[in-house]
């Protein structure tokens, strides 16, 4: 391969330069929501707070900040 | 020439001075506090007597939730106005592209749209995880002990509990202007020697929380 297709291969298409890095992130990111998921249940274990639902609220809004970032990794594999 | 001024030689009875010993008013104190109203608490709330409807791992089932503290709300106003402008960094970075001296960046739309929902799903994941350790970072005081549930940050929790009899201390300071305006300060609250000292950090009302404190202390038979 020569040089200038691997420059256009870099910067004109991206693949990369952007693609690559930004899956290997998101896929960071989901395992890292999916562990804040987990680490609420173990709070919640320890502590139940229940009134204004307050325990099971974290708990919905952790597992929709996973669900976020996997739906936008499963976007960004087919898309990017 | 008679005398304007007598002095009054009838003595009055010598009225009974109730001497309370302060233990005994330390428990009556406690027992004021255990049998109060219990309060309902809001998501956000930091500082609750009597709380309703809450329960921790561990919890004896004679043993009563007196005190439930959280770090004051303001503290996390820093961590809000930085996600404020976190928030604004993508549009300023959109206009700044605009600009005839801007660095050509040729980006298709669909790896812009990923890049730009993924900085804002961080910048959530920074505010959730803020939130989380202030939600979750909670000191209780029952009638038999203390326990601190500390979180530094999300993935990283401790929990301590202390009897009152292994209370050497209670004190709290206030530093600064925001911690006099808004009433909060840092508990320390000192144990024996070989056990680690407690510290509600930034807890609201401490005179009141200190002054609760050492009357459990004194009512279980501490140290006066």
């Amino acid at each position: 391969m020569e040089l200038a297709s691997i420059t256009d291969l870099i910067f004109t298409n991206g693949i990369l330069l952007f693609k690559i890095p930004i899956l290997i992130l998101l896929l960071v990111y989901v395992i890292f929501t999916f562990i804040v998921v987990n680490r609420i249940r173990a709070f919640n274990r320890i502590l139940h707070i229940a009134s204004a639902h307050a325990s099971v609220t974290i708990q919905i809004v952790a597992i929709i900040q996973f669900l976020l970032a996997l739906s936008l990794f499963l976007l960004a594999l087919v898309i990017v | 020439m008679p005398d304007i001024f007598i002095e009054n030689k009838t003595e009055l009875p010598a009225q009974e001075t109730k001497i309370v010993h302060p233990s005994d008013a330390a428990k009556g104190s406690v027992d004021h506090l255990l049998h109060t109203k219990k309060h309902t608490m809001g998501l956000l709330s930091a500082y609750c007597v009597r709380p309703q409807g809450l329960s921790f791992v561990n919890q004896e089932e004679d043993e009563i939730i007196i005190l439930f503290l959280r770090r004051h709300i303001i503290t996390n106003v820093p961590w809000v106005l930085a996600v404020v402008l976190l928030c604004f960094i993508p549009p300023l970075f959109s206009l700044l592209t605009l600009l005839p001296t801007a660095l050509p960046l040729d980006i298709p739309p669909s790896l812009l749209f990923v890049i730009t929902a993924f900085y804002y799903l961080i910048v959530f994941a920074y505010a959730f995880s803020q939130f989380v350790s202030w939600f979750y970072n909670i000191g209780i005081v029952t009638q038999k002990r203390l326990v601190d549930l500390d979180t530094s940050n999300i993935l990283e929790h401790n929990t301590a509990a202390a009897n009152f009899s292994e209370l050497v201390d209670v004190k709290f300071t206030q530093n600064g202007f925001f911690q006099s305006f808004f009433n909060f300060g840092d508990v320390h609250l000192q144990t024996e020697a070989f056990r680690a000292n407690f510290e509600f950090i930034a807890a609201p009302n401490p005179t009141k929380v200190t002054d609760i404190i050492s009357d459990l202390r004194i009512a279980t038979g501490g140290k006066e």
